[in-house]
């Protein structure tokens, strides 16, 4: 579903958006991209003692690919579902700071984290090491090239 | 205690024409390997022309998708045909859709199979085995395997990219230029005959090509029909060419050209591809053993080129691949496609919700997959394998959802008359009425093929009309059933709205200097458009903002609910909203926020949102001078540090005012540089040696005209006075205002 900001006079709100570097009280920012569940359990156990040590705020970014037949809005996978499994995974994964879920549905992965992750963002990839390029590598690589700094997290 | 934060957002990306083409090419171009073998069997050794003639109806059907995606942006038939005939109608389209997919996953992994089989019993016969698979059983259990694989995978929900679609059109060009620069070598070696043209005298009939029409003698005695009948069972040669409609919505700005470019890039494509097959094969594989590679034409063509054994071999085992690639593809399109279409209609209420219902484990509409695939799995145990009776049968859903559509959007040119940003060429206009002759053209030759199928395919006649008959009947009942328990439907997107105290430029994902878009009805959306025009949203982003207006007694009490802000007002905005995002091909964000007065809200959102310009649509009740002098007003009551903003209110004719709010540089007319100038000259000879620069003049200008002002001694009033003379006399040359 596409977002939308709602402004509302009441301190229910998410906790402050990260800044830019310039701003008081800025704090890194640690992506953890969603792959497979074992890989991404993995990141996210690994991501953790990397939070503390950076006092990183975190996000687990979720891109959902939406085939060209559905509407963007509407995903063969339910996005309660999608929300649902990556809730699940970062209780399983015992993370124990505060984190950020972001769901993304797109239509294509790379496109869609390209366009998401800021300029030199830290990134970890959790995923099984091959001697072929799997696609968690794949991505990885791709995010690397783009000038990010990537983690590759084995998952096995 | 961690906090765990949730959001979902839908983020448009778009591609390029390109890459749009090799997704439909992927569906469309898999029917080059068995369309003009199937057209063949059934018409005989005309059937290249057929095939040729139906790639040239597929380009005017191209024309006719553009029209409707350039009204509808997710414009499929169901869509286009409610939009136009109502209900009924798009019910009976639909179901014909529903036709095609079960047959297209049927159709694509037989000839896969069918193309495996045929490699496989030959190396067989080259090794002196004597074992021979049965061609037609092992197809459709190969068939059946694949069905079962992309079943697993869409339960799981895997989902497939247009980066795979590129990739597999790369390896199927290569196989195309090679097949082609091969099979030209040939016939230069060899010599060959042009294919007899389609006469009366060159058709040649199979048994099951006239079905009904078998009884009379119009098939060899009137030369329309007996064209239309080859044009009918050559049909399959353009299905695929409904995903223009599902490719549309991704493809990047221009959306319209570069929609055009994609069809011509099919239409190119599709011509050299399958009807180039068709045409090779009737003039490099020999009369007597063609029939032998029927079902599987290109694996005959690699064989009969000219070369040594070894290679000839090869190269059919490439062609295996890709042809296995491209209609494995195809079979986990149809699969998706037809899940998609169910889901759609679903929402809309005409099919149970149950269908919907999320697998446990992956989150898919699994039933909805389940009952597709059980379709798709005995249509193919029913078929034996056979490739003929599943291109008989398929023909039925893809003409009858073409020629559906086409009706609808002819239908759309007099309902509703007004401009549209493509239309299918060939248009009369006579006094106020337009006559869209190629509209017309197109839909009376689709509904005359459809019309023909009828008499001549009775396998697909009865198994479609059954099939149609049965789906139609479910949905009206589940529609009569959701209206009965008022689940009413809804076109409108769904939103996920999050909450937060302020608007800030990373609380929405944004650069600052973002250009902020004031809505407030989602009938006057006239200063997105020209937003959406002119600005490229790489460079700067669109952030379009819901003002939603407070009662001061109701503001401040108690807290406001999300739903309290975002009703179905606000829904249908950002829907239409989106929908022209969409159409552009530009990204937008969207936001709401609360305020009790119109430029305190709007000024403090910009400033919050960092934005460097503001845009308007026309107030009803204040003229675009008053406008601004409000804002302007409400800007010196922001905080510190106020922004400097550029305000642009636009008119629903296109016209723009432009105005800037905090300190700014005038925008100076010639006349008054003129005057700066001439001043400048006049002075810089009198104070010579010291520099004087024009900036100087106005320095000095505006410190004289503070000077003046401030003094008590009657001066100001004097200073007023010639300035309110002043303003008189330039009052007609002013602009006109909006």
């Amino acid at each position: 579903m596409t977002k939308v900001r709602l402004q509302v006079p009441d301190d229910r709100c998410i906790p402050s958006e990260p800044v830019g570097p310039c701003h008081e009280g800025w704090r890194p920012e640690l992506n953890i991209i969603y792959t497979s569940p074992r890989g991404t359990l993995a990141a996210l156990r690994a991501a953790q003692h990397l939070a503390r040590d950076l006092e990183a705020h975190t996000l687990l970014l979720v891109p959902q690919v939406v085939p060209l037949q559905f509407p963007l809005s509407s995903p063969p996978v339910s996005v309660a579902f999608t929300e649902q499994r990556a809730y699940e995974m970062v209780k399983e994964s015992q993370y124990d700071g505060d984190i950020q879920i972001q769901v993304f549905l797109c239509g294509d992965k790379r496109k869609c984290l390209l366009s998401v992750l800021k300029p030199q963002s830290l990134v970890l990839i959790g995923g099984k090491k091959r001697l072929w390029p799997a696609p968690e590598q794949k991505l990885a690589e791709v995010l690397r090239a783009n000038g990010h700094r990537v983690i590759f997290i084995n998952g096995e | 205690m961690p906090r765990v934060l949730l959001a979902t957002t839908a983020l448009l990306s778009f591609i390029s024409f390109w890459r749009a083409a090799a997704v439909v090419l992927n569906d469309m171009g898999s029917s080059a390997f068995y369309a003009g073998a199937i057209a063949e069997h059934f018409v005989g050794k005309t059937a290249p022309w057929f095939i040729l003639a139906i790639m040239i109806i597929a380009y005017a059907v191209r024309a006719l998708y553009i029209e409707s995606c350039s009204m509808f942006v997710r414009g499929g038939v169901y869509r286009v045909v409610k939009e136009a005939m109502g209900s009924t109608l798009a019910k009976f389209s639909v179901s014909a859709l529903m036709f095609d997919y079960i047959l297209t996953g049927p159709i694509s992994g037989v000839s896969a199979g069918l193309y495996l089989v045929g490699l496989l019993n030959e190396l067989l016969q080259y090794i002196h085995s004597s074992l021979v698979l049965p061609t037609n059983q092992t197809a459709a259990f190969f068939a059946v395997i694949v069905t079962l694989y992309f079943w697993w995978e869409n339960i799981k929900g895997i989902p497939e990219s247009s980066e795979k679609a590129l990739r597999i059109m790369y390896v199927t060009t290569v196989m195309v230029v090679a097949m082609i620069a091969w099979c030209a070598y040939t016939l230069w070696v060899r010599g060959a005959h042009v294919p007899p043209l389609p006469s009366l005298s060159n058709l040649t009939y199979s048994k099951d090509a006239l079905g009904w029409l078998s009884r009379t003698q119009l098939p060899y005695t009137v030369g329309l029909i007996g064209i239309l009948i080859g044009l009918g069972h050559s049909v399959l040669a353009m299905s695929g060419e409904e995903t223009l409609a599902q490719v549309y919505r991704e493809v990047q700005h221009p959306k319209l050209r570069n929609l055009e470019k994609a069809g011509f890039v099919i239409f190119v494509y599709s011509l050299i591809f399958t009807a180039g097959v068709a045409f090779f094969a009737v003039m490099i594989v020999p009369d007597s053993v063609r029939q032998n590679f029927s079902d599987n034409p290109i694996g005959g063509l690699a064989m009969y080129l000219v070369g040594p054994l070894s290679l000839r071999l090869l190269f059919r085992g490439f062609v295996v691949v890709v042809g296995t690639l491209m209609l494995a593809g195809a079979v986990n399109t149809a699969i998706v496609g037809s899940n998609g279409v169910l889901n759609r209609v679903s929402e809309d209420g005409i099919l149970p919700s149950w269908f919907r219902r999320p697998h446990k484990r992956f989150g898919t509409s699994h039933r909805i997959l389940n009952m597709v695939v059980g379709l798709q799995i005995l249509t193919i145990i029913l078929s034996g394998g056979n490739i003929f009776l599943l291109g008989e049968a398929y023909a039925f859903g893809v003409m009858w959802s073409f020629a559906m559509k086409s009706l609808a959007v002819l239908v759309l040119r007099f309902t509703q008359p007004g401009p549209r940003d493509f239309r299918v060429p060939l248009n009369l206009r006579i006094g106020k009425q337009e006559i869209p002759i190629g509209l017309g053209l197109i839909t009376l030759t689709l509904v005359a093929l459809c019309t023909i199928n009828l008499f001549t395919k009775q396998v697909a006649t009865l198994s479609g009309v059954a099939f149609t008959i049965v789906f139609f009947g479910v949905f009206t009942l589940s529609e009569k059933l959701s209206l009965k328990r008022g689940q009413v439907h809804s076109d409108l997107d769904h939103f996920n709205l999050e909450p937060g105290e302020d608007l800030a430029p990373a609380a929405l994902g944004v650069r600052t200097g973002n250009i902020l878009v004031m809505l407030r009805d989602y009938n006057t959306l006239y200063n997105l458009i020209a937003v959406l025009d002119r600005v490229d949203t790489k460079k700067h982003d669109v952030v379009v903002l819901h003002m939603r207006m407070l009662a001061r007694a109701g503001s401040g009490e108690h807290d406001l609910e999300p739903d309290q802000l975002f009703g179905v007002k606000e829904q249908t905005l950002f829907t239409r909203a989106l929908s022209l995002a969409e159409k552009k091909g530009k990204t937008i964000h969207l936001a709401v926020a609360p305020a009790t007065e119109k430029w305190d809200g709007i000024l403090r959102a910009a400033q919050s949102m960092q934005s460097s310009t503001v845009v308007l649509g026309v107030s009803p009740s204040r003229s675009v001078a008053e406008e601004a002098r409000i804002a302007g007003l409400a800007w010196e009551l922001l905080d510190a540090p106020r922004p400097s903003l550029t305000l642009e209110i636009y008119s629903p004719n296109g016209r723009e005012f432009v105005g800037y709010l905090g300190p700014h540089a005038p925008d100076l007319t010639p006349k008054e540089v003129d005057l700066l100038h001439g001043i400048w000259l006049d002075l810089s000879n009198e104070v010579a040696p010291e520099e004087l620069h024009h900036h100087d003049v106005v320095h000095f200008s505006l410190d004289e005209l503070k000077r003046l002002t401030q003094d008590s001694n009657g001066t100001r009033k004097e200073a007023v006075a010639r300035l309110r003379q002043h303003l008189q006399e330039i009052k007609d040359r002013r602009e006109p205002h909006l």
